[in-house]
């Protein structure tokens, strides 16, 4: 695979800096934002630990000498949360999962294979569902069960589909998945 | 007898006057005749067509032409010069123009000088295009209320391209400029004073105004001075 190409803004100094102005901050956080989605999909990295990145070439660019600090990563973070495209892992906020792809929009194509497919109204088995999934997308062979389990919790919540466990109880994991009903309409 | 002479001498004169004014208006009527058909032959020429994109020097040469004779070669519709497709050729750079500068404004707070603006326009691209070009396009988009302006400072040969409509004070654009013209993009407060002559407060004011909108961005390192990035002049 040929190497990540950095954006323009990565080797200006002011961008790692936490800008004054509110305006100006929030747009340099959504370059870093769409950056970081980007880099991690083509690195395939899943999830980040917030010290070591801010050592990777992302946020440590020895060219120009400029370090992002840790205060502007995590405002990074944040902003992919509100979008779905990243989440903590994790109490203490010291690692983080990145999503290429929000559980949402998953969740948009998962509806359209299965109404492709005739499936609506039906329950689907877990293991079909996803062999389903992988054969009708291929990009669903980069979606990790992790994120699979978010983008169905997601559907569940949006009332498109109701997940049925294995036993009793809440369903925390694909694995304690039985199979899924999605819903007409 | 004298009255009689000079009479006959008017008459004559009169009469050569006529003959060579209409011998002149013969040769004027047969050179557009030819023009004409020189232009008409020219323009069914593919290559002809194909070289005024690709030459910039011709086409500027071209458009001049056009203006002299009162023809607008941009808004051409029909006839035989609507072959050369330098409409077309317009139509599309505008698009390109707007695109760029609605790309860009964000980044760059929305003034970008013309030269900036064109170097992106090229990057990459086989037809190369001139800063002319992109004026001209500015012009007709202007139509479209694109909001999109050429500001020059007064004193500074540099063009800027606005393209978001909002008052900019000369001291912003003067600073834009001068530091264009020294091809200087970043600099501490001390820079920028001696660069334009001001003296501190009247450049940190200035600084500050820029940054609210954008024109300029902090880059701020534990024991150095601030330095202040014109983003116009960045990216």
């Amino acid at each position: 695979m040929p190497d990540f190409q950095f954006p323009e803004f990565h080797g200006l100094p002011p961008f790692y800096t936490p800008q004054p102005v509110p305006k100006t901050r929030e747009q340099q956080i959504d370059l870093w934002s769409s950056l970081i989605i980007s880099y991690c999909h083509h690195e395939s990295i899943k999830i980040i630990d917030i010290i070591s990145f801010l050592d990777s070439p992302v946020c440590n660019n020895k060219t120009i000498e400029r370090k992002m600090p840790q205060s502007l990563l995590e405002k990074i973070i944040t902003n992919l949360k509100e979008d779905g495209h990243a989440e903590w892992a994790d109490e203490s906020h010291s690692r983080a999962y990145i999503f290429y792809k929000s559980p949402a929009e998953w969740g948009v194509q998962i509806m359209k294979i299965i109404d492709d497919q005739g499936l609506l109204g039906e329950v689907v088995p877990i293991r079909r569902l996803m062999k389903l999934l992988s054969e009708e997308n291929k990009e669903f062979e980069g979606c990790d069960e992790f994120i699979f389990f978010r983008s169905l919790k997601e559907l569940e919540k949006k009332d498109k589909c109701f997940i049925m466990g294995k036993s009793q109880g809440i369903v925390t994991s694909v694995d304690e998945i039985m199979g899924v009903k999605f819903k007409l309409g | 007898m004298r009255a009689v002479r000079l009479k006959r001498a008017r008459a004559n004169i009169k009469a050569k006057r006529e003959t060579s004014s209409r011998l002149e208006l013969e040769q004027m009527e047969l050179l557009c005749k030819n023009l004409k058909s020189a232009l008409e032959k020219h323009t069914r020429n593919p290559n002809v067509a194909k070289m005024i994109k690709k030459n910039p020097e011709l086409r500027s040469k071209f458009c001049s032409l056009c203006y002299a004779v009162g023809i607008d070669p941009v808004s051409l519709k029909s006839g035989y010069l609507k072959a050369l497709g330098l409409g077309d050729f317009y139509g599309f750079l505008s698009s390109r123009v707007a695109t760029m500068c609605a790309v860009t404004a964000e980044r760059t707070g929305g003034i970008i000088p013309l030269p900036v603006l064109v170097e992106k326009l090229n990057k990459g691209q086989s037809d190369i295009v001139t800063e002319e070009d992109v004026e001209r396009c500015i012009e007709k988009l202007k139509i479209f209320e694109s909001g999109l302006d050429i500001i020059t400072h007064p004193g500074s040969s540099v063009k800027l391209v606005q393209s978001i409509p909002r008052e900019i004070s000369g001291d912003h654009s003067l600073f834009i400029s001068q530091c264009e013209a020294k091809k200087i993009n970043h600099g501490t407060i001390e820079t920028f004073c001696s660069i334009l002559g001001w003296d501190k407060t009247r450049c940190e004011r200035v600084i500050n105004e820029m940054m609210q909108n954008g024109d300029l961005m902090l880059d701020s390192v534990p024991s150095h001075p601030d330095n202040y990035w014109i983003m116009a002049l960045s990216m």
